[in-house]
This record gives C-alpha cells, sequence and structure tokens, in this order.
C-alpha cells in the first residue's frame, strides 16, 4: 500500500494531563515528533470545549488532515466541522480521537503514554489514506428539530458520510441487490436500472460498503485502506512492540458512550471507530488477526442502535468462533463484549490472552473484499491444519451450491447470478456444464428463485476450506444436442429429455423436430 | 450566493468584474457560509475574485474563451444544458421551452431577444435565485404553504436539470483548465446545487404537516 505524505497536524487538549490519570503531554509530543518530521503538532487549552481554538490553529499549520487528541467526545460535531471549512479543510479530514475514554484509563503511567501514542499514529495512518468527500458523499442530519424560528436562522446541521456508487463498477443491471438489500435503513433503491440513494433515510451506517461485493461503493472515512492502515499499523511492532495487541472495534455512538463512563482499560486493547458495527463482515472480524492481532473485541451500541444489527453481528462473531475453535482453538479471539456494565468492565480490563500468529507475508488491504477469501482461509489455517474441513453456519459468508440429477442445465440459474459464480460453459464444444465457484459467491440466493425445476438447485451456507482452494469446480456435464441442419447448439441432452418428459407420448412429433433442430431451421425443416 | 454565482459565468467584461470583486470583498466578511460544506471552494472564490487585478482581467477572458468556446461547434454551448443532453443522447432541442415556461410561471419577464438563452447556466442560477427569494418572503411572512411550495420549485428544478448537469460542465473545465479560476467557480456551483436539494430535500421533510413546530410554541 502506498505510504501518503499529506501534512497532518495533531492537536491534543490540554486537559488531557488531568483527565482520568492524565497524560504526559510532553513525552506524546516529543515522541511524535521524532516518529514523523511531516507532523505538526500543537497542545491547546480548552479545545474540545472551545472547537473555535481549532480554525486559527489550523491555519497557522495549513495542514490537510487534522487529529484532535479530546479527553472526551463532547456533542460538538458541528462546530468543529465549521471549523474544518473555516480552515479551508475536508470537515470529514478531521478526526477526534478520544485519549480520555482509552488511554487516560490505563493505570500504569508508561503504557499509558504508549498508548496515546500508538492511538494517535494509528489516527495519522488512517487520515492520511482518507481521500476527501465531495458533497454528494455528505448528508445532513439535523441535531434539533426545525422550527420557523429555526429555519430563518439557519438551524444547527452536522454533515455525515453517505455512501455514493460507482456505476462502471456496480452490477445492479446484472440484479445485484446487494446493497439494496442489506442496507437496514431501505435507503437504497433501483432506479433505471442504477443503485440510488435517498439521503433523507440514510443512516451513515457503511453497511452498503461491505455488503457490496463489486467495489463499487464509496464511503469516506470508513474505506477498506483508512480502516487497513489503521489497524496495520496499530499492530506494527515498530511502534506497538511485541506485546499482545487487541482490536476493539467501536462506534461512535458507543465511543461517546464510554466516554461519559470511567473505565479501565488493559492497556493492549485499541480502539478503531467503524460507523456501525454492523458493517463488520466475518472478513473485517478477522482481518485484524490475519494483521497479527492478538484479540478482536466488538463493544455494540448498549442503546439507539438505529441499524438494529446485532442478531446478525452475533451469528457472524459465531461463525468466527467457531471457524478459530475449529482451526486453531482459540475462539475467544473474536469476542461481543457483553452489554451490562460489570461484564463490559471486566472484559475491557482483561489482559488479550493470545498473542497472535506471524504471517510471512502481508496484504495489501486484508478489508477489501477481493481479499476475503485469503483472509478467511489465511486466519482459518494459520496453524498449519488442512483444507479437508467445512464449518456449516447461518452467518457462513461462503456457501456451496448444487444440483441435482433433475438438473437439465438450463442455464436460468448462471443468467441470474450476479457474480458470475454459477456460469453455463461450452457452448463451442460437445459438451455443456454449470460450474460454481464458491469464492465468487456472495450467498444472495438469487439462483434459487430463476430455477425452473423443483428442488433441484439448493445453496448451503457452508465454508468448504477445500472448495475454496479449488475455486470454480463442475456441478453438472451433459452432452450438447445440436441443429441437424446448421450444427448450432439446440440445448443439453438432459434438457430434451425433459421436454419429452412434459410433453408426454402424444407430442412424439412435436418432439422430434425440437429435439433435431435449432429455432431457426425449425420452419426449414418442416 | 446564486446571482454571485450567475454573473461569475456570463462574459468577463471588466465592468462585470469589478462589481463581482466588489461584492465578493463584502460577502468575504459574512461568515453564515461557513456553516456548509461548499464553504471551500465558495471563500476560495470570492478571495479569487476579490483580488482580480487589472493585469489578471486579460487573463480570465482567455481563460473564459478557451474553455467555453474553443472547440465546440456553437460559442458557449458548454456553459448550456442542452450541450450536455446532446452528448448523453437525450433529447435537447424541447429544454429551452420547458425552461422558458418555468421562469414565466415564476413571473419572470423573458424577452425573445435575449442573449443568453434559457438553458444556460447563469440564467438557471438567476432563476433559482428568484425562487429562493420568493421561498424567503414566504417563510419571513409565515405563509407556510407558499414557502413550502416555492422550495418544491427549487428541488425539482435542481433535480431536473441543475444537479444533472453541473457535474458534467465541472468535469469539462477541470479538464480544460485545471488550475483556473472557472474551475473554483464550476466546483462551487456543482457542491452549492447539491446541497442545496439536499437541504431542500430536509426542509420539505420537516415541514410537512405537522411537523412544523411553529416558532411561537
Amino acid at each position: 500500500m502506498a505510504v501518503s505524505t499529506k501534512p497532518v497536524a495533531i492537536l491534543l487538549d490540554a486537559d488531557l494531563s488531568r483527565t482520568g490519570n492524565g497524560l504526559d503531554l510532553e513525552i506524546i509530543v516529543s515522541r511524535l515528533s521524532e516518529i514523523d518530521e511531516l507532523l505538526e503538532i500543537a497542545v491547546i487549552d480548552d479545545l474540545e470545549r472551545n472547537p473555535d481554538q481549532l480554525s486559527y490553529a489550523v491555519a497557522e499549520l495549513e495542514p490537510e488532515r487534522v487529529i484532535l487528541g479530546l479527553p472526551g467526545l463532547r456533542d460538538r460535531e458541528p462546530e468543529i466541522q465549521q471549523a474544518a471549512r473555516e480552515a479551508g479543510i475536508d470537515q470529514l479530514g478531521i478526526w477526534p480521537v478520544a485519549l480520555g475514554v482509552f488511554s487516560c484509563r490505563v493505570s500504569d503511567a508508561d503504557e499509558r503514554t504508549d498508548h496515546a501514542l500508538l492511538s494517535l499514529i494509528g489516527a495519522i495512518a488512517r487520515v492520511r489514506n482518507f481521500g476527501g468527500s465531495r458533497q454528494r458523499n455528505l448528508r445532513l442530519e439535523r441535531t434539533t428539530d426545525f422550527s420557523l424560528q429555526t429555519l430563518l436562522s439557519l438551524p444547527e446541521i452536522v454533515y455525515r458520510p453517505a455512501p455514493t456508487v460507482r456505476q462502471d463498477r456496480c452490477y445492479a443491471a446484472r440484479g445485484c441487490r446487494q446493497c439494496v438489500e442489506n442496507c437496514p435503513h431501505n435507503a437504497l433503491g433501483i432506479a433505471d436500472g442504477q443503485v440510488r440513494l435517498r439521503k433523507q433515510d440514510c443512516a451513515s451506517c457503511g453497511i452498503c460498503l461491505t455488503a457490496c461485493p463489486h467495489d463499487a461503493i464509496n464511503f469516506p472515512s470508513a474505506m477498506p485502506a483508512e480502516i487497513h492502515s489503521q489497524v496495520h499499523t496499530l499492530l506494527d511492532e515498530q511502534y506497538a512492540g511485541a506485546d499482545a495487541r487487541g482490536i476493539l472495534f467501536v462506534c461512535p455512538n458507543t465511543m461517546r458512550n464510554l466516554a461519559r463512563r470511567n473505565f479501565e482499560l488493559a492497556p493492549g486493547w485499541h480502539a478503531i471507530d467503524v460507523p456501525c458495527l454492523g458493517m463488520l463482515t466475518a472478513q473485517w472480524l478477522l482481518a485484524p488477526l490475519r494483521l497479527g492481532a492478538g484479540a478482536v473485541g466488538l463493544v455494540p451500541c448498549i442503546t439507539d442502535c438505529r441499524s438494529g444489527r446485532i442478531d446478525l453481528l452475533r451469528q457472524r462473531v459465531s461463525y468466527c468462533q467457531a471457524l478459530l475453535r475449529d482451526g486453531w482453538d482459540m475462539p475467544e479471539a473474536v469476542q461481543l463484549a457483553p452489554t451490562g456494565e460489570a461484564g463490559l468492565r471486566s472484559f475491557l480490563n482483561d489482559d488479550i490472552a493470545f498473542a497472535g500468529f506471524a504471517f510471512e507475508s502481508e496484504p495489501d488491504n486484508a478489508f477489501d473484499y477481493r481479499e476475503r477469501i485469503d483472509v478467511v482461509m489465511d486466519v482459518a489455517l494459520a496453524d498449519g491444519a488442512g483444507t479437508d474441513w467445512t464449518i456449516t453456519h447461518p452467518a457462513s459468508p461462503f456457501a456451496m451450491a448444487r444440483t441435482t440429477d433433475g438438473c437439465t442445465l438450463c442455464g436460468s440459474c448462471a443468467a441470474a447470478c450476479p457474480t458470475n459464480a454459477l456460469q453455463i460453459k461450452g457452448d463451442q464444444t460437445s459438451e455443456t456444464s454449470l460450474t460454481f465457484d464458491p469464492t465468487h459467491c456472495v450467498v444472495c440466493e438469487a439462483c434459487l428463485p430463476a430455477c425452473p425445476e423443483p428442488n433441484v438447485l439448493s445453496v448451503s451456507q457452508v465454508t468448504d476450506f477445500g472448495q475454496l482452494e479449488a475455486g470454480r469446480t463442475t456441478l453438472r456435464a451433459d452432452t450438447i444436442r445440436r441443429c441437424e441442419r446448421c450444427g448450432s447448439k439446440i440445448s443439453s441432452d438432459r434438457m430434451m429429455n425433459r421436454i419429452a418428459e412434459l410433453l408426454g407420448e402424444e407430442h412424439m412429433g412435436t418432439m422430434n423436430v425440437i429435439s433435431r433442430y435449432c429455432t431457426d431451421c425449425r420452419s426449414l425443416a418442416s | 450566493m446564486y446571482r454571485v454565482l450567475a454573473s461569475a459565468f456570463l462574459f468577463p467584461t471588466p465592468a462585470r468584474l469589478a462589481e463581482l470583486s466588489m461584492i465578493a470583498g463584502e460577502l468575504l466578511e459574512d461568515d453564515v457560509a461557513s456553516r456548509f460544506p461548499f464553504y471551500p471552494s465558495w471563500s476560495q472564490l470570492l478571495r479569487q475574485l476579490a483580488h482580480v487585478t487589472d493585469e489578471s482581467l486579460a487573463e480570465i477572458g482567455r481563460i473564459y474563451g478557451h474553455i467555453f468556446e474553443e472547440g465546440v461547434p456553437n460559442s458557449g454551448m458548454v456553459l448550456r444544458e442542452s450541450h450536455y443532453l446532446a452528448i448523453a443522447d437525450q433529447a435537447s432541442n424541447s429544454v429551452e421551452t420547458e425552461l422558458l415556461n418555468r421562469y414565466i410561471n415564476a413571473g419572470l419577464s423573458v424577452g425573445a431577444g435575449s442573449p443568453v438563452p434559457a438553458d444556460h447556466i447563469s440564467v438557471q442560477l438567476e432563476y433559482l435565485s428568484v425562487v429562493c427569494e420568493q421561498e424567503a418572503i414566504s417563510w419571513g411572512s409565515g405563509d407556510v404553504l407558499a414557502a413550502r411550495r416555492s422550495a418544491r420549485v427549487a428541488r425539482a428544478f435542481l433535480r431536473k436539470h441543475l444537479c444533472w448537469w453541473m457535474s458534467r460542465m465541472e468535469h469539462h473545465v477541470t479538464r480544460a483548465a485545471p488550475d483556473s479560476w472557472y474551475t473554483t467557480a464550476a466546483s462551487t456551483v456543482n457542491d452549492f446545487a447539491h446541497h442545496e436539494r439536499d437541504f431542500l430535500n430536509v426542509i420539505i421533510e420537516c415541514t410537512e404537516g405537522s411537523r412544523v413546530i411553529e416558532s411561537n410554541s
């Protein structure tokens, strides 16, 4: 992955030295300056309470991206965004890091400073990979109700990232509906064969981003490259040392909730904020392990989760645990934190039990959809296990399609498949075949209703490592019946037999013509 | 804003630029726009306008000719919606009639001999400024129904016209003169139009039926 050298400013709230157990800001500033000469660092009094100071500081330092090290996460987003705009920088390119809720609560002074430092270095990596936003990628969110009075005086608005679709990559015209069907807010729809977003209904959850199998969604501030660079940096021994590290996925809502309560934290945990935990697929849950993490924790919304994906998230965690249990007997390497106060405190306090696996090479982007097979297989087979095992699980991101003898190779399932997992091959040969590639299947099941034969095609949610390694295999093959007159393909023998069966003996004459001539030649033959 | 942007895409005569420069200086003092995401490009545009010098006048005129008049069969076509409709293989002949009808319905007098066609960016922006003004007057007088009607008219216009083709025009301008003043202007109009459409969506949704909260309640 290319390393960006965008100038970044780090602004630290001076209150951090007094929050929780307190941070030594002098050490943090001095170490950051040693690590990265392109950083501009400033410690500012009352930064969190008074974001106006931000625009002055930024105007002086002239960065492209800004990281705010704050004690908490007060609801100051509109002011922070406004300050960013006034300073001429992208309003989503200003990244608050809640050092107060995490770093300041680490009890050991050295570990506390190391923790804060690493969190900031991770954030630098993330913002340097932020590609910028435009109005199309923003949606308005009211922070208060509108009244006639506020309409005249302009209401307070905060801008959130919104997805846009790269039409040149989107498969909607081929029937793909992954983003539309996965959106929990019904904000996506299809019009004129293209995916359209109704911004008013969007909740910026990012679920469409990870649901898209074609890398067609752009969602600034949570793109795979941004998350990868942050996680990768947090686990980099150069910065993190050799101690076990855990990656804690948290949504902004929960981050704010945690910031209001005092938690003691095991120093190994590092928080990655993602728009909504509902966007975390099995690949995203396993990717930190692939990058060397010893544990992955998820702190779900305690209240007010608008996406309502907690059950699905539980299933995905359960799938990862099944994979980790069967693979290397370490199911607790991916864990959903308890929502109760005592349970959550204990969860965040526990040391990371497992040091993680070491891999010889690293993926360019472990969160990129195209890496999902490698990430899951690498983690599952990390202890040297063979591929001759399977996991049957309702949240398996992989599936196996099967057909019974009743399959006529008509190709309806292949035509309905938006990812080419099912394909009909062999137009130019004497044999035709229906093939299936589990590495392409997204378990959308669009093939099932397309099959005209009852109980012939089935899709089971199973992760079959042998099949994933094998790639495309043939489900059914048959001889092609060709036109006696022009030689073009009529259909498979199986299809002919099925038509004969349906027509019955009284239509043998018709069958005789259909089975010997193609559509074009039938009239000439008769 | 609509009027400044409309004026920015008319031929840059010294008198017009001098007037724009004066207005830009005044608008720079007002930070209301900093509450919106198009502010960075808007303020950059104003700063550039405020510092127009005699020397830069000729350069602006040259760039105007290069971007909007060279390599296109009819001079100025790049600034018109029908140009992009034709590129997209959509019927472009009825757009002017439809727009004239809209303008007349909004109470604008449309002269048959106007040198600027109805689908020109400046005319479309000028029309939106009128609708926006009508909306503001209605909100100010408490006529919620009329205000909402104006908001719907503006939103429909933005959806059907400006938001559709401004992205294309911005692309053209950026390619033709990447670092020019006109790139900033096109980018500002594009961001502003899309924001305005989103903002009107929220306003219309919030003020529908019982959802509007009277200021004295």
